[in-house]
């Protein structure tokens, strides 16, 4: 039987160096991921094939569109998306209130050890990489 | 021939003048950081100005370690009161939108009682984005002069993404009423 595909996950984040070392540090874990430094682009690749990701992974301020506004568009196309927030402001009473499904807990904050990230996608995916 | 960086570079450095109410658009953070790395460096060292940041995509803390990269001591000139950094969020949308200009007003005061030139703004606009403001943004970029009649030198910032959010005729609005549109 062949081995289940790994789970693939999208990051959004507009700061590049972070991105690329997000990216890296989850595909060297096993999943796949595909990067987004333009949540408007995200946007347009999630409408595509909503059921395709496992957990999507966004930034909360970005330029163009907000990482609210992005969670929200990406809920409408698909309710049960699980999705980890992850920011450098202190800001989880805006994320919660808009947000209601993401616990304080699980709001990522920068700057973070890249295994918590690892962790907070494993939690979330509930998937043993 | 200059690059587009090297001519907004040369336009914030050189050209911008106390009273001028710019705008700013940056097409990604690091020229945005080049910005008021490049100004702080020049205006912070010969003591002769006061410089409020106003960040969106940065935190405070994070602009000031972009700072000292810079080989800018921040911490000494936060001390003294010439570089004020705030997050724009609390500076813009929390109870009053004219926050940031009125600590630019209170800071313009200070400067001239310590016989500095002035104080210099870099307000990032993003906060405004960020709540579906729009109307407000508009409401408080017209409400600014073209020129200040104080010692204040401000740069309306927009990241090139926010900005493209705006209609035509926003866009417009926004640009008319600043003296000079530097893209960087």
């Amino acid at each position: 039987m062949p081995p289940a595909p790994a789970p693939l996950i999208m990051v959004v984040e507009d700061e590049k160096d972070l991105l690329t070392i997000v990216y890296r540090y989850l595909v060297k874990w096993g999943f796949d991921v595909e990067p987004f430094n333009d949540p408007v682009k995200a946007l347009q690749r999630f409408n595509e094939s909503p059921s395709a990701f496992s957990l999507v992974l966004s930034d909360v301020r970005m330029p163009g569109m907000d990482g609210i506004h992005f969670a929200k568009e990406v809920l409408k196309l698909r309710p049960d998306t699980r999705i980890v927030m992850m920011t450098a402001f202190e800001q989880d009473g805006y994320i919660c209130s808009n947000l209601p499904m993401i616990k304080k807990e699980d709001i990522l904050k920068k700057p973070f050890r890249l295994v918590e990230i690892c962790t907070a996608v494993k939690k979330a995916t509930g998937i043993a990489i | 021939m200059a690059t587009a960086a090297e001519e907004a570079k040369r336009q914030v450095l050189g050209e911008a003048c106390f009273g001028d109410h710019s705008m700013l658009v940056y097409r990604d953070l690091d020229a945005m950081r080049k910005m008021y790395c490049a100004y702080c460096k020049a205006h912070l060292e010969p003591g002769s100005e006061i410089v409020l940041i106003a960040t969106q995509y940065e935190t405070p803390d994070r602009v000031r370690q972009n700072l000292v990269g810079y080989g800018i001591d921040a911490e000494k000139y936060q001390q003294a009161g010439s570089l004020v950094i705030v997050d724009a969020v609390n500076g813009y949308q929390h109870g009053d939108t004219d926050g940031v200009i009125k600590l630019a007003k209170s800071l313009a005061s200070r400067a001239e009682k310590e016989g500095k030139q002035g104080v210099c703004i870099f307000g990032d606009a993003g906060s405004f984005f960020m709540f579906d403001r729009l109307a407000e943004l508009l409401h408080y970029e017209l409400s600014l002069p073209q020129r200040f009649d104080l010692k204040i030198k401000g740069f309306c910032s927009y990241h090139a993404a926010d900005f493209d959010r705006l209609t035509p005729d926003q866009k417009q609005a926004v640009e008319g009423n600043h003296c000079r549109k530097i893209v960087a």
